[in-house]
């Protein structure tokens, strides 16, 4: 896939419809893999069972009938009865951006095109949304695609966010075996971050964490002296940029590389996003990740 | 030279420089402040906090300040002051025009007196080299002196101006001043206004102003105080009637109050020919009107003068109304019939002729076969019934007297032989044919008609006059020539009434006889106010009017038909000034500029008047509610002001326009150059902006 398919999330946020840009997002890469876009459909045998009036007569098995003299037809067990289930960090500090798109609406066309993608797949989608509270939950259904879309369509920044006690809550209410993605941009100190994500690994779930940045985030390309200005707290810190930048850039390095470490170390996949790249990306990313994890199962 | 300002407090405005410094030092970097999503490698990193109270960007500092300073300096209006006066030009001469209110109402009083002596003041008061101009207002602006510096020329014509009778206008007297003012080189321009400032004179919607920079000066020279009060003769109206064996004259007039005080011990009084008929008291409350009626008077058939007159009161133009009354008009008529004709075929024509009154017609008859060139002397119009067109020099005649401004009525009937009209072709609408027989089908009717022509005009709106239930069982057909017009069509498409104008007169042709056989149209209401208006059209009929308003121009026709044959008359106003009109040339109009009654007499003819007219003043000019002159300058010298209108209109006279701007015009560099610093302020400001994210 050439990069000049990719889909610009600038772009993209001018669409009003969050369904639309999902759709968008995930037909566009669909129609890039010129793949089914039934992909990931198991053909495994699973049963024969008599054949009805309506049933479709290339699925009966001639084979059955020339012993049996009977019609059967052949059914195939899909694996794809997966819980899906977005985790949307909507902290106050999400509602950042150095000129694009902020942090959460990056989130939000991330969880939406996801959750789109899997209940292509007919994965069961959920959502949950959260700072320091669970904001929005809606659990996994094969039928609450619209209504994932319309909440995550009306989500706005939050307060001050914690990671562990909202994927706690989470944790305890998964009551079946899910995928769970984490969308967040992690500013926590890494044991904290592998804790609240382990504990959603408890229940043999697959956990994948998606850390969004922005790119002024991670190359601090601030010169001018300036009041800063944190969004969560309001604290502000008179600085000289100029003078800082550099140990700042290393401290967010060795940040990103121990979440990294921690989360893989506890079998946690994880990727760094900063907002500039296109969101056909992530779903690369998410798709490797399952085709992994299914090759692990 | 130095520099000086016409504004020094706007100076106080340069304290504002503190304002950047002060948002230098102290607001730079708190209100930029740069919202991030975490300080929490931020406070990891070991760092020095920035000092506040230093200024950092010198140069953005400056521009600003700089800006600041420049535009408030400008404000302050900067001179330069050269080696003589400042703010009188070298070139000091004047133009001055003076607008001199003349309208009847400036005769209150003695308003008038001082009216010449407030322009008397002004031309005397004029200098070396001042020039000057008077022109003189009513309704209309008359130039009496072109621009002059003749001081004397100025005076000489101040003495010949009277009150005239016409209204108030300052509309076009002060567009004549402007005219003047605009083309005028002087460096002082200004316009005088002495008039007695009614408000009926001035046209809120007016757009007359001055050009900038010239003065104008009101003077008010009113004399009525609130208690003196002015009365008028609105109107006076005449009706002939009839009582017994006799013809009266019934006059009524109005009488006005237009002042807010109260008119008492008024005597309004009648004059006939200048004989006193009738007087009586009259008392009006202010702003009030009523109607006095008089006995009445025996008429005459001759024009008679009617005069009106309240009074007394300090404004004598408007206490007298004249009028005409009238004698009974009449147009003679030549009814040429056939000898063959029995009388109840002529009964609906002549009994139709017989009912006018006003005017009467007076009806001659002849036969066709006898029409002879004298019997069309003194004829207004000739209606030809049912007969062939008369032959021989009685039908030559005929032709000329068409051309000549009469009038033909062809009524087109079983005797009238089409071969006989053909030589009438050039006078006729068309060529009479065969009879057309519309008996069978019950008659034809009239569909279409051209309500636009005189004739048939008063039968345009609704529910006067019903020509459709007419049945015209027969008819002549006619083939229309070119020059024709058709007045009315029958449901055939056949013509029924059409005409020809040739040379000053007309011919109407009716394809249908008036005998109650062809058609039984003259059993219909219409018909009788159809030949009437009829016959009024083809005679050129206008009544006369009883009295005009100064300022209109009568039309001499109405008084004697063209063909009379008088060449010259002399117009004799009421001043006694004479004026003689050529009718041959066509010299009809006369220009009524007086109130009184014009005399109109063959040239060199000692009889009475061939006409009277009678001219009064325009009653609106007779309230004398004032407006404030401030009003008038404030409109007409908005363009020189500018809305604000701060400067009065004696400052105005400081300076010519070009002088002002060449002495002030160092403020627009001045703001120029702030323009200049702001552009260059907001570039910089843009790329510290972006510098620091």
């Amino acid at each position: 896939m050439r990069a000049s398919t990719f889909l610009d999330p600038v772009v993209l946020a001018r669409i009003d419809d969050l369904s639309l840009v999902a759709r968008t997002v995930v037909d566009g890469f669909i129609n890039g893999l010129h793949r089914s876009p039934y992909l990931g459909r198991s053909m495994d045998f699973a049963e024969h069972r008599a054949y009805m009036p309506g049933d479709d007569i290339r699925r009966i098995d001639w084979r059955v009938y020339g012993r049996s003299d009977r019609f059967f037809v052949k059914e195939f067990e899909a694996d794809t009865n997966a819980n899906f289930t977005v985790i949307l960090d909507v902290s106050r500090s999400m509602d950042y951006s150095s000129g694009g798109l902020t942090k959460l609406d990056y989130g939000r066309y991330l969880a939406a095109s996801l959750i789109y993608f899997s209940r292509q797949q007919r994965d069961r989608v959920g959502f949950v949304a959260f700072d320091s509270e669970i904001r929005v939950l809606i659990p996994p259904s094969a039928k609450h695609l619209e209504l994932i879309l319309h909440a995550i369509d009306s989500l706005t920044p939050g307060e001050a966010g914690s990671l562990s006690g909202p994927l706690f809550r989470v944790a305890e209410g998964v009551r079946r075996r899910s995928i769970l993605l984490l969308i967040s941009d992690l500013y926590e100190e890494p044991e904290n971050v592998v804790r609240a994500a382990g504990r959603l690994k408890g229940k043999g779930n697959d956990v994948i964490v998606f850390q969004v940045l922005d790119p002024a985030e991670i190359s601090f390309p601030f010169q001018d002296p300036a009041d800063f200005q944190d969004l969560e707290t309001g604290e502000r810190l008179a600085v000289k940029p100029a003078e800082l930048a550099e140990r700042y850039r290393s401290a967010m390095r060795d940040h990103l590389a121990a979440v990294s470490r921690s989360l893989l170390e506890n079998r946690i996949d994880y990727c760094l996003f900063d907002t500039s790249r296109p969101l056909d990306f992530a779903l690369f990313e998410y798709l490797s990740r399952r085709e992994r994890l299914s090759r692990v199962r | 030279m130095n520099l000086i300002f016409l504004a020094p407090f706007f100076l106080l405005g340069l304290a504002a420089l503190a304002i950047p410094i002060v948002v230098h030092l102290t607001n730079r970097p708190r209100d930029r402040a740069i919202r991030f999503p975490s300080l929490m490698f931020i406070r990891q990193v070991p760092h020095r906090s920035v000092q506040r109270q230093r200024i950092e960007h010198w140069f953005l500092l400056l521009l600003r300040a700089g800006a600041v300073a420049l535009l408030v300096t400008a404000f302050a209006r900067p001179l330069l002051e050269g080696s003589g006066s400042l703010l009188l030009p070298d070139d000091e001469r004047r133009e001055l025009v003076i607008l001199l209110d003349r309208s009847f109402s400036m005769g209150y009083g003695d308003t008038w007196e001082r009216a010449l002596a407030a322009a008397r003041s002004r031309i005397q008061r004029m200098s070396q080299g001042d020039r000057g101009s008077l022109i003189a207002f009513g309704s209309q602006p008359v130039l009496l002196v072109a621009p002059t510096e003749d001081e004397a020329a100025l005076l000489s014509a101040l003495e010949q101006v009277t009150v005239s009778a016409q209204v108030t206008r300052y509309g076009p007297a002060l567009e004549a001043a402007a005219e003047i003012i605009s083309q005028s080189d002087r460096p002082h321009r200004e316009v005088v206004l002495i008039s007695d400032f009614q408000r009926t004179g001035w046209v809120e919607q007016s757009e007359t102003s001055l050009p900038p920079g010239a003065a104008f000066e009101p003077v008010d020279v009113s004399g009525a105080s609130p208690s003196d009060y002015n009365v008028a003769v609105a109107g006076v109206t005449v009706e002939r009637v009839r009582r017994g064996s006799r013809d009266w004259w019934s006059v009524g007039a109005r009488l006005v109050n237009g002042s807010d005080a109260a008119a008492p011990d008024l005597t309004v009084t009648l004059r006939v020919e200048g004989q006193e008929i009738e007087s009586r008291p009259v008392t009006l409350g202010p702003r009030e009107a009523t109607a006095v009626r008089f006995q009445d008077v025996a008429a005459t058939d001759r024009p008679s003068r009617i005069e009106v007159a309240v009074g007394p009161d300090p404004l004598a133009a408007d206490n007298r109304h004249y009028a005409i009354a009238n004698a009974p008009a009449s147009i003679p008529v030549l009814l040429i019939g056939h000898p063959q004709a029995r009388p109840q075929e002529l009964i609906f024509l002549e009994r139709a002729l017989a009912l006018g009154s006003d005017p009467r017609f007076e009806l001659r008859r002849r036969s066709f076969e006898r029409v002879a060139p004298s019997d069309l002397d003194g004829i207004r119009v000739v209606i030809a019934n049912d007969v062939p067109f008369p032959e021989g020099v009685g039908g030559r005649r005929l032709g000329e007297f068409v051309r000549r401004g009469g009038g033909l009525l062809a009524i087109l009937g079983r005797r009238s032989d089409p071969a006989s009209w053909a030589g009438a072709e050039s006078i006729l609408p068309g060529r009479p044919g065969m009879p057309v027989d519309r008996a069978s089908d019950h008659g034809a009717r009239l569909a279409s008609l051209d309500y636009d022509h005189p004739v048939l005009e008063i039968f345009r709106s609704p529910h006067s006059g019903d020509f459709s239930a007419a049945r015209i069982f027969r008819y002549r057909a006619l083939e229309l020539l070119p020059e024709a017009a058709v007045l009315a069509s029958y449901d055939d498409g056949g013509v029924a009434l059409a005409e020809r104008r040739s040379g000053g007169g007309s011919v109407i042709v009716w394809t249908s006889a008036l005998d109650n056989f062809w058609t039984d149209f003259p059993v219909h209401p219409v018909f009788l106010p159809f030949l009437h208006q009829a016959v009024r059209y083809l005679a050129r009929y206008r009544p006369p009017r009883v009295s005009y308003r100064v300022g209109s121009v009568a039309d001499l026709r109405q008084y004697f038909a063209e063909d009379e044959g008088i060449e010259e008359v002399v117009v004799e106003g009421p001043s006694g000034n004479r004026e003689v009109r050529n009718l041959a040339e066509g010299e009809y109009g006369v220009q009524l500029e007086e109130a009184g009654v014009y005399q109109v007499r063959r040239v060199n003819s000692q009889q009475s008047p061939i006409a009277l007219i009678a001219v009064n003043v325009d009653p609106e000019e007779s309230d004398l509610s004032r407006i404030d002159p401030d009003e008038i300058v404030r409109a007409v010298t908005v363009a020189a002001t500018g809305a604000s209108g701060e400067l009065g209109p004696q400052s105005l006279t400081d300076l010519a326009p070009e002088a002002r701007e060449r002495r002030q015009r160092l403020w627009w560099y001045l703001l120029l150059g702030a323009l200049v610093l702001l552009a260059a302020e907001s570039v910089m400001a843009r790329r510290y902006g972006s510098r620091r994210g």
